[in-house]
């Protein structure tokens, strides 16, 4: 759920098919860059109602899952 | 009663520094720079000072006002790079235009410009007299040099605009907001803060939290102007944006549902000069005839404070 969510998010920021992101796809291979990045985090912060701190340390899709789950 | 807008001027200086210039000694690239805020030169005052450019600004703008000095009741400018912390900027172009007008300054950072306007307006009702408005930046004088984040975005310039009693302006809001994680700072030269240190002061920055703070806020402005005069995107003619960053216009148009081609852009050839940014764009903008009698548009300013602004004018 988490993960479809995600996916659905950074599909529409990225303007990408969401079936091309994967549990291990890096954010650098789905060419999001840092400025990419802090939108993705705003979008997600308000559909989970959670906040992230240290997006940097984020570097994967399952890095991004894991954190939400753990914080959420 | 408003204002209407008689004249605009600007001047940037003569000196440009491409993105090029950086690679030869920070770790950026051209590339870099451009993907992420759509710059690729920027002006650099190289010694001129803020009321040097201003009265260069201020006599265009005066010219095409059909105006003088002396028609002129009072000027204000807007700036954080003073050279001085007295006199003021506007009592310097005072001086050295010769003029015997009220003059004083106003720092709201890259918003401030728009609350130079909004005092303008008060003067302009006041006194039934025109007022001079600058928006002048010598940034390239607070950087520091070797931080990439912050040295690339930053440059110089000056725009003015005369105002005068009318009817053009439909809607001029201010705001500020408490920057609680101080995002965005020039602490200060021999603040006192330090004792025994003297230390030059550079514009601090925290490129994310701004970035976050004007892809919110930009969109709320405008769609508040919007609703207070009933507009939708199809009704505006241009948006007059802040040059800081052009992501952020992009999103802003995105969320807005206004195409982007009417976000008017020169931040490329002349980066964020902060209070200077709104003028020049504006000056730019009519120089080059694309204002049309009856056109919208709408202004849209944020920075340091954290402050921002909207306007909505119909240009005559």
């Amino acid at each position: 759920m988490v993960y479809e969510k995600i996916c659905e998010i950074i599909a529409e920021k990225m303007d990408i098919d969401a079936s091309d992101i994967l549990m291990e796809s890096t954010f650098e291979s789905l060419k999001i860059d840092s400025l990419d990045m802090v939108e993705i985090v705003m979008d997600i912060e308000e559909e989970f109602d959670i906040s992230i701190e240290e997006a940097e340390n984020l570097k994967t899709v399952a890095d991004l899952v894991n954190f939400i789950e753990e914080n959420k | 009663m408003s204002i209407d807008i008689l004249g605009t001027g600007s001047y940037l200086p003569e000196k440009i520094m491409t993105n090029a210039d950086f690679e030869k000694f920070l770790d950026t690239s051209d590339e870099w720079i451009t993907t992420r805020t759509g710059i690729k030169q920027r002006h650099i005052a190289d010694g001129m000072t803020n009321c040097e450019m201003s009265v260069i600004a201020a006599n265009r703008a005066l010219a095409e006002a059909g105006l003088t000095i002396n028609d002129i009741g009072t000027i204000i400018a807007a700036s954080v790079t003073n050279e001085m912390d007295v006199p003021s900027i506007a009592s310097q172009v005072q001086r050295a235009m010769g003029a015997s007008c009220a003059a004083f300054d106003v720092n709201a950072a890259c918003t401030g410009f728009m609350y130079a306007l909004k005092a303008a307006v008060g003067f302009v009702l006041q006194d039934n007299k025109p007022v001079l408005v600058i928006g002048t930046e010598v940034l390239s004088r607070f950087m520091d040099w070797t931080d990439r984040s912050t040295c690339i975005l930053f440059a110089d310039g000056t725009g003015a605009a005369v105002v005068g009693p009318g009817d053009s302006l439909k809607y001029l809001e201010v705001y500020a907001h408490p920057d609680t994680g101080h995002s965005l700072e020039i602490p200060g030269i021999n603040n006192g803060l330090n004792e025994g240190v003297s230390k030059f002061s550079y514009v601090s920055m925290n490129g994310k939290e701004i970035y976050k703070f004007a892809t919110r806020q930009v969109p709320l402005d405008v769609q508040k102007a919007m609703d207070a005069l009933n507009l939708k995107p199809e009704d505006i003619d241009w948006i007059v944006p802040h040059q800081a960053n052009v992501r952020i216009l992009e999103i802003a148009s995105k969320r807005l549902g206004i195409p982007l081609e009417k976000f008017y852009m020169n931040i490329a050839d002349v980066g964020n000069t902060s209070a200077a940014s709104v003028p020049i764009v504006m000056d730019e903008m009519n120089k080059k005839g694309l204002f049309k009698a009856g056109d919208t548009v709408v202004i849209t300013a944020f920075g340091g404070g954290l402050t921002s602004a909207c306007a909505v004018l119909t240009w005559k």
